[in-house]
């Protein structure tokens, strides 16, 4: 839990000032420091991050009444109903991913770990 | 303890990740930055309305230096006010205030399209758009357009008054550029995956050569030469005869009486060097049928005995190739003596039309023929020499580097004569169908001019005076202007037009090895007509003035000004329209531009229906012929008429000529509407109905019958069993720039034609409407189909499209003084230096 707010937040105020790769970064640090069983920190610090950029994305898209998304939706050949809510998705995988991987590393350097 | 190596995959799992979310792969931008929501396109979703804004800005350049600056005791802040359309209405305390500001609003609603429009107008697209654009690059640059932007750029920094402007143009876009990070950059920056670079003047004038290009470029030359050497001289001048059928010209004879009687060589001719041409050539001066372009406008004016008000009303929509973001963007510059208001080209400081406190103007192509082809002999294929006066002269090779992205850089080496370029070399594939190899251009776009320095010596005219000493800086590409003060109204044709032979420029000039001479200067351009002896009028007796793209003049006119003007359908209309009109308004001008009667149903309908035969015809032709009867020549989106009409002469026109070319429009002209016509209605039984493939001998009838017959299946098919929409047969839409679907104003449903006054057709059609009337203070109505702002997600991006397309016009606001009209105004921006 505390991973998943963690990764939350970080990702959240980091990306206001941080390149887009900050998650990857997020999950590095949290996968070092949080090295635990394998899946958890996975999962909750990619889920924490991509929660984030989730969440951005639909203050965007509300804000807008999703008239940027749907025509990206379109671009993208993605359908684009529900407010664009796929386009929110993608952006939320995304990010949550690009912290996955992160996480990843983070525990494979972390030297508690074992495997 | 684990050896960090052992985490050496997942650090290369993710380094891949990163790498390919991180990079643009093919068209797909990098989707890491591109998602993003705090960096990609996100960011673009405009959210809410601006509220007021103070920014201060970088040291500008020293303002003392210019000489407009007035104390007036304003404060050297210049504050832009946004009315509730976007529009920003600019106070500043002189020129380079104004221009500043001009320059940073632009670039704040319009970014990406001036960036991706100068590139395109200095070949420089594959180097941010990739290998796939090398083509497109390189033909501008064999072409000559950077070139002459280069060159210009020289003879236009001499003008205190030009520099000036386009150095505070660029120090405004470069503020704003200055200011952003990677998060603002506009959308199709993060689509495309480049970034804004600083904006210089030669940026601003790329985007003029882009109007010369896209006006003044091109002609049938190619195809005509063709055509000719297949029929003959004889055929080809009956087909392709002395002017337009019916043309109806600019000036008729009593409109300018001013020009000389007598062509005399000695007197004319600016710069005459050698041999005088032979006066014993004959008078071919010939029509060129054109292909629809996107350079067609209507412009007129009303004198104030025609009006209620009594001051002149002026009225003009330019007919462009319609994208997003619009061609043109609304502003108001008041400063260093000038207050204006009108449309501008996003890049180029000044407006192009508009009005001001004293005057208004505004523009229709001219169209007259200032692009030739020269046939050109090199010595041998290495190209080192060509012949040109007597004698083999050097060629002038340029190397030219076009950066390519995500590619190697191309190499390209560039062949000039002393006429002009020479764009496509032996052994490669022409440009278009209208480009020869190893030919050398000769146009006046690519002489050096300042047109910039007209538009800005406009902004601040009080009069008629002072309107012809601006426009005399026009070169290219000529223009019909149109003029009004509170007092007068004008028409002028304006542009740098050579002198040329009655047969010269209307085929390609070919080099006869045969007779030197045509290898010569003896076939170069004699010079350039004079000011003084070019067409115009003012205060005509008539009380009104017009122009639509036609004949500038009529055959008692001296000089040749090429052939390749509009039939004169949509000039005809405005004549029928103006020259019985009293008590006219802006609302009247405004149903002027809105009218859809095409004269060219209304000549040729009839012509075609006499050869109809109702007796002897299915029901399904009986009911289209009752349509047809019935019909006002209106091309309304939900009318059946128009399809019928159309496909019927279009039919009629493809089974004329087919055979007579071998359906080939790729290699040949065919000849025109007006010449069909008119042998439609002077000959039916003329030889050139005949299909020479068939034994039996058709007459005009035969195939309209046919074309009849054809025409009705055909509108039924598309309209799946009934007679299709006007709407639906010929649709209509915006595209964006880069023609991505979701980007642009889709699929549009209007009334109007090609060759109607509001020629709103595919994705062509009047790109702004203004009307003007000459009250003390001006009053004006106008629109076009976009949107002040170049952010797709931004509601402002597209919201004046359905106005545009339903006709309804918006109040434009002229400002007298910052703070009037509060209501009006939404957000005001202050810039302090």
């Amino acid at each position: 839990m505390m991973i998943f707010l963690l990764a939350f937040t970080a990702t959240l105020l980091g990306g206001f000032v941080c390149p887009w790769w900050w998650p990857a970064v997020v999950g590095v640090v949290l996968g070092f420091w949080k090295a635990g069983r394998h899946s958890r920190t996975f999962t909750f610090s990619a889920l924490g991050s991509g929660l984030a950029w989730g969440v951005v994305a639909t203050f965007y898209q509300l804000g807008n009444h999703g008239l940027l998304a749907g025509k990206v939706a379109a671009i993208f050949h993605v359908p684009s109903g529900g407010y664009g809510s796929l386009l929110i998705l993608v952006t939320a995988m995304l990010g949550g991913l690009t912290a996955g991987f992160g996480t990843l590393l983070g525990r494979g350097l972390a030297p508690r770990y074992k495997l | 303890m684990r050896s960090p190596l052992a985490a050496l995959p997942r650090a290369i799992l993710l380094l891949l990740w990163l790498v390919i979310l991180g990079h643009k792969l093919g068209s797909i931008p990098p989707l890491g930055k591109f998602f993003s929501p705090f960096e990609g396109f996100w960011r673009n979703a405009e959210i809410g309305k601006p509220g007021n804004e103070e920014k201060k800005l970088p040291a500008l350049f020293d303002l003392s230096a210019d000489p407009s600056g007035t104390t007036s005791g304003m404060s050297d802040s210049i504050k832009v006010e946004y009315d509730h359309r976007g529009v920003p209405h600019i106070f500043a305390r002189d020129l380079s205030g104004v221009f500043f500001a001009q320059g940073y609003a632009t670039a704040r609603d319009r970014l990406w399209q001036m960036d991706v429009q100068s590139r395109a107008g200095l070949g420089r697209l594959s180097e941010v758009m990739g290998p796939n654009l090398i083509r497109f690059d390189l033909e501008r640059r064999r072409m000559g357009m950077p070139a002459s932007a280069k060159a210009s750029w020289e003879v236009i920094r001499k003008d205190s008054l030009s520099r000036i402007a386009l150095e505070a143009y660029s120090a405004g876009v470069n503020a704003w550029i200055g200011a952003l990070r990677p998060a603002d950059y506009p959308f199709e920056f993060k689509l495309l995956d480049y970034a804004p670079e600083p904006w210089t003047p030669l940026k601003s004038i790329a985007l003029l050569k882009n109007m010369q290009w896209t006006l003044s470029k091109g002609s049938d030359d190619v195809l005509l030469t063709r055509t000719l050497a297949k029929l003959g001289p004889e055929k080809f001048a009956e087909l392709f005869p002395l002017r337009n059928p019916g043309a109806e010209p600019i000036f008729p004879a009593d409109l300018f009486p001013g020009k000389p009687r007598v062509l005399s060589q000695g007197t004319v001719a600016a710069n005459q060097e050698d041999s005088p041409p032979d006066s014993t050539a004959p008078l071919t001066d010939t029509f060129f049928p054109r292909p629809q372009r996107g350079s067609g406008s209507d412009n007129f004016v009303l004198a104030g005995t025609r009006t209620t008000s009594g001051y002149p009303i002026l009225g003009n929509d330019p007919h462009l190739d319609l994208t997003l973001p619009s061609i043109w963007y609304e502003s108001q510059l008041q400063g260093g003596g000038v207050d204006a208001y009108g449309v501008s080209i996003p890049g180029l400081p000044s407006l192009v039309i508009g009005f001001n406190a004293h005057i208004a103007w505004g523009v229709t192509n001219g169209m007259d023929d200032v692009f030739d082809w020269y046939g050109i002999s090199f010595q041998d294929s290495s190209l080192g020499a060509y012949w040109w006066n007597g004698a083999w002269r050097p060629t002038r090779f340029v190397l030219d580097t076009i950066p390519v992205r995500g590619s190697r850089a191309v190499v390209d080496t560039e062949v000039w004569t002393s006429l002009g370029p020479v764009p496509v070399k032996n052994h490669e594939q022409p440009f278009d169908k209208n480009s020869p190899v190893l030919h050398a251009l000769r146009w006046t776009a690519l002489d050096t001019s300042n047109e910039i320095g007209a538009f800005l010596r406009l902004l601040p005219a009080e009069n008629y005076g002072d309107f012809r000493a601006a426009i005399r800086l026009l070169s290219c590409p000529s223009q019909n202007f149109i003029f009004a003060d509170s007092g007068n109204i004008a028409l002028v044709h304006q542009g740098r037009i050579p002198i040329k032979r009655p047969d010269q420029g209307l085929t390609v000039i070919e080099n006869d090895s045969s007779t030197a001479s045509t290898a010569s200067t003896s076939y170069d351009w004699r010079g350039y007509i004079p000011d003084s002896f070019l067409p115009f009028a003012l205060n005509p007796k008539q009380g009104w003035l017009a122009s639509a793209n036609q004949e500038v003049t009529d055959s008692t006119y001296p000089f040749y000004l090429g052939s390749g003007f509009y039939p004169s359908e949509r000039a005809g209309r405005l004549h029928r329209l103006l020259q019985p009109m009293q008590n006219a308004t802006l609302s009247s001008a405004w149903d002027i531009m809105m009218n859809t009667e095409s004269l060219h149903a209304e000549q040729t309908l009839p012509l075609l229906l006499r050869c109809i035969d109702s007796v002897n015809i299915s029901l399904q032709e009986r009911q289209a012929l009752g349509i047809l009867r019935g019909w006002d020549y209106r091309y309304l989106a939900s009318s059946t008429a128009p399809a019928l009409f159309d496909l019927w002469w279009k039919n009629f026109y493809r089974h004329t000529w087919e055979d007579k070319f071998e359906g080939d429009t790729l290699h040949y002209a065919w000849p025109s509407r007006p010449v069909t016509r008119a042998l439609l209605a002077s000959d039916t039984n003329s030889a050139w109905f005949d299909d020479t493939r068939t034994p039996q001998h058709e007459t005009a009838g035969d195939l309209a019958r046919v074309s009849f017959q054809e025409a009705v299946q055909q509108s039924l098919q598309m309209g799946a069993g009934t007679f299709v929409l006007w709407s639906r047969f010929h649709p209509m839409s915006i595209p964006h720039l880069l023609r991505l679907p979701s980007l642009g104003a889709g699929v549009l449903s209007g009334d109007g034609c090609a060759e109607c006054l509001n020629a709103q057709r595919g994705s062509n059609g009047p790109s702004w409407r203004m009307a003007v009337e000459m009250d003390s203070t001006p009053v004006a109505l106008g629109g076009y189909p976009g949107g002040q702002s170049g952010n797709p997600g931004s509601p402002n991006y597209d919201v004046f499209v359905a106005d545009w397309l339903m006709g309804r016009p918006y109040h434009l606001l002229f400002l007298k003084r910052p703070g009037d009209e509060p209501d009006s105004i939404a957000y005001s921006l202050t810039l302090i230096p």
